[in-house]
């Protein structure tokens, strides 16, 4: 089985480090963006199966790439990744569509287990 | 009569019948004189006129004198009787006396207009009555006393008693009664003459009461009370005078007042009263007692004049106030202290009455809001403040003056240059001793602790954000090594890796707390509206620690309703609250067990951690719930806390509108309960 791609968008390249040996420990292909523009070109270029995106980032922030990428694609599961929880964000992010959260000090390995069952539903939902 | 005439003309049969003729002209003439005098009340007939008759019948010198001068004489003197009757009977008509006249037996036989106008029989009533128609049934036998003293011919002379009217009403007379004697010397009635003194009486009576009043008043008032004459010779002391002087009766009757050592009062002993001397009310002078001491009294003078204006009579009273004076500086004294004490208090202190009127503000308080004492005083918030700010110090007023509880609130303040401050009120019911209420207020102005207070948050807020993003990839790192994914690991590399996760997840609990805290404090909590079954989440959070209560061989026990209970609020928020609580009592509890139970209150829903653990001892409890506050640490193995547990749980519940409580007994245990709105 061909390997799920995953775009992960953060601009503290460490994190990005391990999420992406988290990820392919866990068969994922992983494909990095640092801001939300390159985030918006890989999304175009790459067609990720999933993608994680911060939410504080310089320049275009999480929730202006996520209301873009939503423009265009409506089913992608797209996690948001945050230091802690906002009520507001929260919002904003269930408003978009996105499809759950990562939660940076939580065990990213459940997290991962999280997103695997996202895309398997989001690719069961392709299927039919 | 006319038998007189018959006997007289028997002496000679043929002179008789010349004489008789003669003696009968004469004797029609002086009748007629006599009738016609006495008919027209001409006073007493000219004895000339009748002796001019007599010259007629010279012839007849001896008969005349032997028969007919005494015989009229008689009729003269009786129609003079009759006529003084008269005169007589018109003035007791006229009396407004009442003048009775009675048998001895007490029968009335004449009843003039008086008698009518006093008693209020007429005189046709009365008359043949017996005269007991006047007396009240209980004088009656007073009646016969008197008649019984009369017939032994002692009168009675202005005898006061009552009698009673036609109509019953009791009426005070004064009586004159006489026994009445006929030309021979026998007493043939009774002559009562009554006058009706009711009206005297009744004034007499005020009289008395009056003075008795006025010397009752003048020995039992609780004011000593002395009166002088014109020459300020002292003329009664009553005995409250002399308790306060010392001085008795005797020691200063008839003395001149001023002479006894500055009595009444040392500065007016040069006293001279003048006639236009004013009343003096309320002077407070010294006086010397006759043991020596000073007193301070407070007295009045006032005078009572003659028609002609002039005093009589001087009253004087006084007070004995040396007591009271002293207690009221000792008063003043103290309120001095106690005014120097609040103005020294450099937080504004203010003390409202129950029309939000301040009744006394300290200078930090007349500083605080720019006027001054004066300004404020008799005014309210909404004299200074904007209408909004002014109707919340209201209300918060309204809330202290109806629960009587001590209230503590944050407010906005505006002040008179239009800054405003954050201040923080205390306000506190005080009852005076007529049951008058009041406000009394401290204020603290807070702005610069919450300007500290929120640069705090705003530092922990973005230190915690940046903390956790390296933390975060330091746990991962650690994490992706224990999963042998860069590579196997042996044991040992295993066990202090994950010794490092553990202490790593730690200080990612510590930063959350810290994170948490910060936010309830700033009010910047958001509580999440899911809809769920609170004993759900209890189940969950409870059987997360079951298996590290179990290792700590502690029993866990739920006590929990069979239906669930749906409850609006933060599913999150609410599981840390249970976290933080069995925590406590997991990380307090060394043997027993932990019960957690839940029941439906109705509106809302009642939760409760019970443990047998340490407890809380009493001095510890007010400060349970503030933060960074650590009890009973426990040495050895396992997590130290950061002391912030319950103050996050109190934040989290407060920010559902719920309530929480804590119960604890050292050595026994300690319950924590808490309530959630099923809405909020």
């Amino acid at each position: 089985m061909a390997k799920k791609k995953v775009l992960v968008v953060d601009d503290e390249i460490d994190f990005l480090e391990m999420i992406r040996l988290r990820l392919e420990a866990n068969n994922y292909t992983v494909v990095t963006a640092m801001d939300g523009n390159e985030a918006l070109e890989k999304f175009k270029s790459e067609k990720p199966a999933a993608v994680l995106l911060d939410i504080l980032m310089p320049g275009m922030d999480g929730i202006d790439v996520l209301k873009k990428i939503r423009k265009t694609d409506d089913k992608v599961p797209i996690f948001i990744i945050t230091a802690f929880s906002n009520e507001e964000r929260f919002r904003i992010a269930n408003k978009f569509n996105a499809s759950g959260f990562i939660v940076k000090t939580n065990d990213l390995q459940r997290e991962i287990q999280n997103i695997t069952t996202a895309i398997g539903i989001s690719e069961s939902f392709k299927g039919q | 009569m006319k038998n007189l005439a018959k006997n007289d003309g028997a002496k000679s049969p043929t002179a008789l019948s010349l004489i008789i003729t003669l003696l009968v002209i004469v004797f029609i003439a002086d009748i007629l004189i006599n009738i016609l005098t006495g008919l027209f009340s001409l006073g007493p007939v000219p004895e000339s006129l009748v002796d001019g008759f007599l010259v007629i019948f010279l012839a007849y010198p001896a008969l005349y004198l032997l028969i007919f001068r005494p015989l009229s004489r008689e009729i003269i003197e009786r129609k003079r009787s009759e006529k003084e009757l008269r005169r007589l009977a018109a003035i007791v008509e006229s009396s407004d006396d009442a003048i009775i006249g009675k048998t001895m037996d007490g029968k009335i036989v004449t009843w003039n207009h008086g008698a009518e106008k006093i008693y209020g029989y007429a005189a046709g009533e009365a008359t043949g009555k017996p005269i007991s128609i006047i007396a009240p049934p209980e004088r009656k036998d007073e009646m016969f006393q008197i008649l019984d003293r009369i017939k032994h011919g002692v009168p009675y002379e202005h005898y006061e008693t009552i009698r009673m009217k036609k109509n019953g009403e009791k009426i005070h007379v004064s009586l004159t009664i006489s026994p009445i004697y006929d030309t021979s010397g026998r007493m043939i009635g009774i002559s009562t003459i009554s006058r009706d003194i009711t009206e005297q009486k009744i004034t007499e009576e005020l009289l008395r009461h009056a003075k008795e009043r006025a010397e009752l008043l003048f020995r039992i008032s609780p004011s000593a009370i002395f009166t002088m004459d014109k020459d300020l010779h002292i003329t009664s002391w009553n005995d409250k005078a002399e308790k306060i002087t010392g001085y008795s009766r005797e020691d200063v009757m008839s003395k001149v007042c001023p002479v006894l050592a500055g009595l009444p009062c040392s500065k007016e002993g040069n006293l001279k009263i003048n006639d236009d001397a004013k009343p003096v009310m309320g002077h407070e002078c010294n006086i010397v007692t006759k043991n020596g001491r000073t007193l301070t009294v407070l007295k009045n003078i006032d005078y009572l004049r003659d028609s002609k204006g002039r005093i009589s009579v001087i009253i004087e009273s006084f007070e004995d106030i040396t007591d009271s004076k002293k207690l009221e500086d000792e008063l003043r004294e103290s309120r001095d202290y106690l005014n120097e004490i609040i103005n020294s208090v450099a937080d504004p202190v203010f003390v409202k009455d129950r029309q939000h009127r301040w009744v006394l503000v300290n200078e930090a308080y007349c500083s605080f809001m720019g006027y001054a004492e004066k300004e404020l005083l008799g005014r309210t918030d909404r004299d200074f403040f904007p209408p909004k700010e002014a109707d919340l110090f209201w209300e918060k007023d309204e809330e202290v003056f109806k629960s009587g509880e001590e209230n503590l609130s944050e407010e906005n303040f505006t002040d008179r240059s239009g800054i405003v401050h954050i201040i923080s009120t205390k306000k506190r019911l005080y009852t005076d001793i007529k049951g008058e209420r009041f406000i009394v207020g401290i204020i603290r102005d807070i702005t610069e602790r919450k300007r500290i207070e929120r640069l705090k948050d705003e530092f922990i807020g973005t230190v915690s954000h940046e903390l956790r993003t390296p933390l975060s990839i330091t746990k991962e790192g650690i994490s992706l090594v224990l999963d042998n994914i860069p590579g196997p690991i042996n044991e040992q590399q295993s066990r202090i890796l994950t010794v490092s996760k553990n202490n790593i997840d730690r200080l990612a609990r510590i930063i959350n707390s810290l994170l948490d805290i910060s936010r309830i404090e700033s009010g910047k909590m958001d509580i999440r509206h899911e809809t769920f079954d609170i004993l759900a989440i209890i189940r969950q959070v409870a059987g997360a620690f079951e298996l590290k209560i179990r290792e700590k061989n502690l029993a866990m026990r739920t006590s929990l309703p069979k239906d669930g209970i749906t409850i609006r609020g933060d599913t999150d928020a609410v599981a840390q609250v249970l976290t933080n609580l069995i925590g406590n009592s997991y990380k307090f509890t060394n043997n027993g067990f932990i019960e957690v139970s839940a029941k439906d209150a109705g509106d809302s829903v009642e939760i409760s951690i019970a443990d047998t653990g340490i407890g809380i001892s009493r001095e510890d409890m007010p400060k349970l719930f503030e933060k960074f506050q650590q009890f009973g640490r426990v040495s050895g193995p396992g997590e130290k806390g950061t002391g912030l547990g319950l103050a996050i749980a109190k934040g989290i519940v407060i920010a559902h509108k719920g309530k929480i409580w804590v119960e604890s007994e050292p050595g026994k245990g300690t319950k924590v309960s808490f309530t959630l709105p099923k809405e909020i």
